[in-house]
């Protein structure tokens, strides 16, 4: 390989066949359809090509240069790459894309607000419901009198509404999500989110396609389907490259998904570099909330669904029934 | 209460040790998967041939996981065992993998 | 992750074998490309005969071959065996393992194992000596 040669990576050498095709066949011919092969001529893969492309009988034996591709060179293709497309497409991208990840990780973290202290009655409010939650799935632990009275005495509380933040509006209708403060607090945080995503992923994609496009960069160790063609091969308009040679944007897209391990070790396990990983987090808000009441959320009533879940909870066992012969047996 | 639940409430499990193994095991099923990757490209795999290499060198590096850090005994820091540690992280290795691969597949080959 | 120095000598030592496993494969794919005639003209004019002319240039020489999978396979053997820790799940395990010390939390050793803080009862609090501290406070604020 001589490093002084052309950038350009010699996809040429599968155009060049239809361009010669296309500029020296007169148009009267193209004018008629050839779709079947005459008695004299043989179903070599001469002739099976050209009616594959609707050309003339007489077409192609007077044609020099090239043997049409057949399926076993398409396979084989050979193109002879300029070391500089290493240089100066795939390690840029790569670089590009490690510091954004870097850079968006950083930014996530002085993006987000601290969440705001709640008023005294509203952490009352949530403090008491998860009382009531956590007293029903830790009914086992504590012998039955203890927990028979203090089912007893939450769920009087919260039948009476005793803990709710403002008692009067347990009859209105909820209010709108945009015009609570909160709500607007946690849809701002989404959008931060999604803005930290979104700018930079098209910032790098735009570009990609603007610096990048229309170089054969590298060969996937793996085929793909035809379809895969359009998005792999951007700005290479040859219409018989193996789908496995690839242009810039798909190593973009390789490094977007594939770049995690190496985000994992240079900001540690709980990073938002990652984008998929961002995403999968979007999907459930709820997990990783402070706030138990979402917008929208009327407590009165999940009081009261509450309630009447302890109420129903008839089923007791205490862990500590049976220890000395649990004991015993693991002896 | 099935007899699942009642085993878990008779011998509790510790939820943050819990996430905390399958981080770790994960992240190492990672950084490991672009090892692999690395010499799958540098010796030139194709296709099937890769991702079988991809399996083969995941179940290596779990046999390593459990006789190295888990000191053989996968059921005390999983609750799946063996599977767990198998299957931990398949996708993101897989795409950890994939991006080596390629890159030393192109970098090696002129 | 405390790595100690047995696994650190064998990363480095597999990943210089890896580099230059890398390295001698660039090598020989540069040489069989350059070595090989053009793939127009078919295997009969390349003789048998010319050393260092391989016939297929896509196969590597079995010795680089080795050299990969046993740097690769040392590498993840120095990388996993470098101190990672795991904590048991049980809680059973886990909170026996703290209170003997075996186990460590963030670190260090937990006195009292893990629900030492239940046993921990606070002296008499001074309440004069808070007060005058408050009253300060209060004089310096103004």
């Amino acid at each position: 390989m001589c490093p002084s040669g052309p950038i350009f990576s010699g996809f040429e050498i599968v155009l060049d066949y239809y361009v010669l095709r296309v500029v020296q066949s007169p148009a009267s011919i193209y004018g008629q359809r050839h779709t079947k092969l005459h008695n004299d001529e043989p179903p070599n893969a001469y002739n099976l090509h050209r009616l594959r492309f609707n050309l003339p009988p007489f077409f192609l034996p007077r044609l020099p240069i090239l043997p049409p591709p057949t399926m076993a060179q398409v396979v084989g293709q050979q193109i002879l790459r300029d070391p500089a497309l290493f240089y100066w497409i795939l390690f840029p991208i790569t670089i590009v894309m490690i510091l954004t990840g870097v850079l968006r990780h950083y930014a996530t973290l002085l993006l987000q607000s601290a969440p705001k202290p709640l008023e005294a009655k509203a952490i009352r409010e949530q403090k008491n419901y998860l009382h009531g939650i956590n007293l029903r799935t830790n009914a086992n632990q504590i012998p039955l009198s203890s927990f028979t009275s203090r089912k007893n005495y939450l769920v009087q509380a919260f039948q009476a509404g005793n803990f709710l933040k403002d008692p009067d509006a347990k009859n209105k209708p909820p209010a709108n999500p945009m015009s609570d403060p909160n709500g607007m607090d946690a849809m701002m945080n989404m959008m931060k989110g999604n803005m930290m995503m979104i700018v930079p992923q098209t910032v790098i994609m735009g570009w990609i396609n603007a610096f990048f496009s229309g170089f054969v960069i590298m060969k996937l160790p793996f085929p793909l389907t035809i379809r895969f063609k359009s998005m792999l091969q951007s700005g290479v308009m040859t219409r018989d490259m193996d789908v496995r040679w690839v242009s810039s944007l798909s190593w973009y897209f390789l490094c977007l998904f594939g770049l995690r391990p190496v985000f994992t070790f240079i900001l540690g396990n709980d990073n938002a570099a990652d984008q998929t990983m961002a995403q999968v987090q979007q999907m459930n808000p709820q997990a990783n909330t402070q706030q138990l009441f979402g917008p929208g959320q009327d407590p009165a009533k999940m009081y009261l669904a509450e309630a009447e879940n302890l109420e129903v909870m008839v089923q007791h066992e205490f862990v500590l029934d049976g220890i000395e012969d649990r004991i015993l047996a693991r002896i | 209460m099935n007899a699942e639940e009642r085993d878990l409430f008779l011998n509790p499990i510790v939820p943050e040790n819990l996430i905390a193994n399958s981080k770790t095991i994960s992240d190492l099923h990672s950084l490991s998967s672009s090892l692999l990757g690395i010499a799958a490209g540098i010796l030139g795999l194709e296709s099937y041939t890769g991702f079988l290499f991809y399996l083969l060198g995941t179940l290596f590096v779990s046999t390593l996981i459990v006789t190295f850090v888990m000191g053989g005994k996968p059921e005390v820091y999983s609750r799946g065992g063996w599977k767990d540690v198998i299957a931990a992280d398949v996708t993101g290795g897989v795409m950890g993998f994939v991006l080596t691969w390629t890159l030393f597949f192109g970098l090696v080959r002129v | 992750m405390a790595r100690s120095l047995p696994s650190k000598l064998l990363i480095a030592f597999s990943s210089l074998l890896l580099a230059h496993a890398c390295y001698s494969a660039h090598e020989h794919s540069l040489l069989s490309t350059t070595a090989t005639t053009p793939p127009t003209t078919p295997s009969s004019s390349s003789s048998p005969s010319t050393p260092g002319t391989p016939t297929t240039g896509s196969s590597l020489p079995l010795d680089i071959t080795l050299e990969t999978l046993i740097s690769v396979s040392l590498l993840l053997v120095g990388i996993i065996s470098s101190g990672w820790e795991l904590k048991p799940i049980s809680l059973r395990n886990y909170a026996g393992g703290v209170e003997s010390g075996r186990v460590l939390v963030d670190g260090q050793v937990k006195r009292g194992g893990l629900f030492g803080g239940l046993e921990e009862r606070p002296g008499f609090l001074d309440v004069r000596k808070q007060r005058k501290e408050f009253t300060e406070w209060m004089k310096v604020q103004g």
